[in-house]
Order: structure tokens, then C-alpha cells, then sequence
């Protein structure tokens, strides 16, 4: 079965055309240049951006992207920032304490407002936001950039447990091959 | 072990205070001074110049405790200019703020603003009192929409700076986890407004009061304004100082009134350097 499905995608006038198809718990990278469209695609993909021209078909009920930079009101703490998901309630989030926090070494740093967190600690905040919407696609833009190798080999583990858990399919755009979840199939720009 | 409050500016840091107490003593002691020198200036002036164009501040102080013991003062001078005040403040809010929030967001309509605005803000005040006493005749009415025309545009375009400062980053990921539209505007949309918007309501509230005094004195039948009239008419000096230091308290009460409002509710203010 087929989640994503690109045919004769353009991102830019001059860029050539994208065809694929992403099935169903399959685990793909894009690789190629800078500027060379890897993240309009995913954005593309999670519906954020209009190609050129051509067709886009995402089958995925619930789709979560970990942004680049990690995007988070930076006056809310990290709890307030996920309370903000609209589905999460105060008895979810006690749940999540003792699914994620605790293992991402992210629990002492819940009710500090963003601003005062360190790079490496908003990336977690961001990548945790993307699994508690609990995806059927997970879309991961560079995630690993600003993670030490300790809390890089944490979130790694993290994410393979929930792909493997909840049958999701992975995009991930990484420039280290060092920094992919798994074995990921290559797309090359 | 206490802290040591120290003030950032551009020619290097200085220590100001050793705690919180120390440095709120230390300005208070600063303005008490700088009241002491206005007041050694004016009465050194007073003394060689005739009551008629300087008065004394001692008589100033009569004239002051006159007006608060006369209950039609009251009643026919700072209630009708204080309403004046309030109400062309918040007619000015609601007119700013509606188009603000259009322009904000539609960018064609704030080019068809652009003209209007222009207009608004370059025209002087005592050009604008003629107009609208041609318009709307004399009284309270023509005072208010005075007010409101020429305070609106301060709020219209903090509130389209404000717009364009907005981390539509931060909005499109609000968008894409479908946030609801109550925590996006409760979170972000207007604390990101809210850095543009105080200082323009605090800027609004002064010019309201001086607005209101100068359209006063040209078209209302009541107000403090009518009686700086009467009181320029009859040569009153000490009068014409005394509604001045009405008005200045005027003036402050309201701005110390939105500054305790407007902190209460700054809520992104908490990660910003703090200011002296």
C-alpha cells in the first residue's frame, strides 16, 4: 500500500521532476545539496507548500513534521508548548511524563520557558511535540544537527521504538549519514 | 548574598543599586530632585517677573486648593473632560484597531489606508478643531470625534508594525498542529502584537488628554479646557498653572493606570532585558 505518492512533482521552475512512491512503514531519506528543494519537499509532502506543477498524494491519516529550527513559543515552558497540541489533556501529559520525558532527559526542564533551554533541549521538546500527535507519517527535517551524540542516540531509539510500535512511515532529510533513524531508503536530488 | 542591579547602556555598565529596595529608593530620591530644581526655577522666576506672566508657585498652590474645594469645578470641568478623554481614547481603540487588524492582514487594503493615514497624521491638530467645529458644531460631541480621528491612527499603526514582526514561522507550525484560534491568539498572536501595541496605548492615553484639553478650549461648552479659556480671557495666571498641573496629573494617573494594566498582561516581556 502506497502513503505518499509523487508524479512529475516540480518544487521549483527549474528543477526536475519528482517521481516516487512511499509505501506503508517504509523509512526513506532525501539526500542532495543545500537549496537543492529537500525541505520544500518535505513541506510539499506535509501540505505546507504548492508545487509548480504535478501530483501529490499523501494517504496518512495524522502527519507530524519536526521542523528544522525547533519552533517553539519561546515565553511558554516546554510543558505549556505541548499543552498547546489539541488533543492533549493534563491526565495525557502524566501519561507522556512517564512515556517520554523521563527518557529524553527532558523532566527537569518542562516548566522552563523556552527561551532559557538550550538548543539541543528545544530540538527534544520540537521531536517530542512530533510524536505526541501520535503520526501515521513522520516527516524529520534535519533533526539531528543540534543534538549531541549522547541525546542523538536517545531520540534515535525513541523513534525507532514508535516506528516499530505504531506502523509509521518516516521522511527524514539528514546531512551526516551518522544522524538517519535506521536503514533508510535514499532519494537523491 | 544580595545582587547587584547594574544598568546596560551603550557606553558600558554601571552599578546602580546593591538590591531591589536600594535602586527603587535611589530613583524615587532622582525624581523628588528633579521636581525640587523645576520648582527652584520657577520660583526664582516668579520673582522678577510680574504674577500676570509668572505667577508664584505659593499662589499656584491656592489657586490649585480653590478649584479642589469648588464642587461645580467637579462637576462642570474635570467629569466632562475626563469623559471626553475616555471615550475618544476608546472610540480611537476601536476605530485603530479594527482597521489595524484589516491592513495587518490584508496588504492591498493597507495601501488603500495609506492615503487617510498620511492625511491624519500630518494634519495639525488646530487645522483638524476648525474643521470639525465647521462640521459638528460646538460641544462634547465634535471634541470625541476629534479625539478618536486623531489618536486611531497611533493604534492602526502600531498595529501594522506589529503584524510585520509576527514569526510566521512560529504561526504556520501553530497551523500545521492545528492549534485552536483562542491559545493562538491567547499565546502568540497577541503577545507578538503586544511589544508594538503598549507603548502605543500609553503614547495614546497622553495625547488623548491633550487632545481633548485642546479641542476643549476651542469648541466645548464644559471641560477643563473651557476653563483655560476663561481664565486666558481674564489674564488668571495662577489659574491657567493650576489646570496645567490638573492636567499633568491627569495625564500621569492615566499612564501609571495603563502601565500596571499594561505589565499585568505583557506576558512575553518575561525573557526581555530589563529596562531603567
Amino acid at each position: 500500500m502506497i502513503e505518499i505518492k509523487l508524479t512529475d512533482l516540480q518544487i521549483f521552475v527549474e528543477s526536475k521532476p519528482i517521481n516516487l512512491n512511499v509505501g506503508l512503514q517504509e523509512n526513506w531519506q532525501f539526500v542532495g545539496a543545500s537549496g537543492c528543494g529537500k525541505t520544500s519537499l518535505l513541506r510539499v509532502i506535509a501540505g505546507l507548500h504548492q508545487p509548480i506543477s504535478g501530483d501529490v498524494e499523501v494517504n496518512a491519516k495524522k502527519i507530524a513534521l519536526a521542523f528544522q529550527e525547533a519552533r517553539l513559543i519561546p515565553h511558554l515552558s516546554a510543558q505549556e508548548n505541548l499543552m498547546l497540541l489539541p488533543h492533549i489533556n493534563k491526565i495525557e501529559f502524566g501519561q507522556m511524563v512517564d512515556n517520554y520525558l523521563e527518557t529524553v532527559g527532558l523532566a527537569e526542564q518542562m516548566l522552563r520557558p523556552i527561551f532559557s533551554l538550550s538548543g539541543g533541549e528545544k530540538q527534544r521538546v520540537n521531536i517530542l511535540r512530533a510524536l505526541l500527535v501520535e503520526p501515521d507519517l513522520l516527516l524529520l527535517d534535519e533533526i539531528g544537527a543540534s543534538l549531541d551524540q549522547y541525546n542523538w542516540n536517545i531520540i534515535q531509539n525513541l523513534i525507532e521504538k514508535y516506528l516499530v510500535e505504531n506502523k509509521c512511515t518516516l521522511v527524514q532529510i539528514s546531512h551526516q549519514d551518522s544522524r538517519v533513524i535506521t536503514k533508510p531508503k535514499v532519494y537523491k536530488f | 548574598m544580595k545582587n547587584f542591579l547594574v544598568n546596560k547602556t551603550l557606553w558600558g555598565s554601571t552599578e546602580l543599586a546593591r538590591d531591589d529596595n536600594q535602586f527603587i529608593y535611589k530613583n524615587l530620591l532622582a525624581k523628588l530632585s528633579g521636581c525640587v530644581v523645576l520648582l527652584s526655577i520657577w520660583w526664582i522666576l516668579s520673582l522678577y517677573n510680574h504674577p500676570t506672566l509668572i505667577p508664584s508657585p505659593n499662589l499656584v498652590f491656592w489657586a490649585l486648593l480653590d478649584y479642589v474645594f469648588d464642587l461645580n469645578f467637579w462637576l462642570d470641568s474635570l467629569m466632562p473632560s475626563l469623559f471626553h478623554i475616555i471615550l475618544g481614547f476608546f472610540s480611537a481603540a476601536f476605530i485603530g484597531v479594527s482597521f489595524g487588524v484589516l491592513a495587518g492582514n490584508i496588504p492591498i487594503v493597507r495601501h488603500m489606508f495609506s492615503p487617510l493615514r498620511v492625511l491624519t497624521t500630518s494634519m495639525p491638530a488646530a487645522v483638524g478643531v476648525v474643521l470639525f467645529i465647521t462640521w459638528l458644531g460646538l460641544g462634547s460631541t465634535m471634541v470625541i470625534v476629534m479625539v478618536a480621528v486623531f489618536i486611531a491612527p497611533i493604534f492602526y499603526m502600531a498595529l501594522c508594525d506589529g503584524f510585520d514582526t509576527i514569526d510566521y514561522d512560529l504561526n504556520e507550525m501553530l497551523q500545521f498542529y492545528n492549534v485552536s484560534l483562542v491559545n493562538r491568539l491567547k499565546h502568540f498572536i497577541l503577545p507578538s502584537l503586544w511589544g508594538a501595541l503598549s507603548p502605543a496605548i500609553r503614547l495614546a492615553i497622553a495625547n488623548s488628554a491633550r487632545l481633548t484639553i485642546l479641542a476643549e478650549i476651542f469648541a466645548a461648552t464644559s471641560g477643563l479646557g473651557e476653563r483655560v479659556d476663561t481664565a486666558r480671557t481674564y489674564l488668571q495666571t495662577d489659574k491657567l498653572f493650576a489646570l496645567l498641573i490638573v492636567m499633568v496629573l491627569i495625564v500621569v494617573l492615566f499612564d501609571k493606570f495603563a502601565s500596571i494594566l499594561l505589565a499585568r498582561y505583557d506576558v512575553s516581556s518575561k525573557h526581555k532585558r530589563q529596562s531603567f
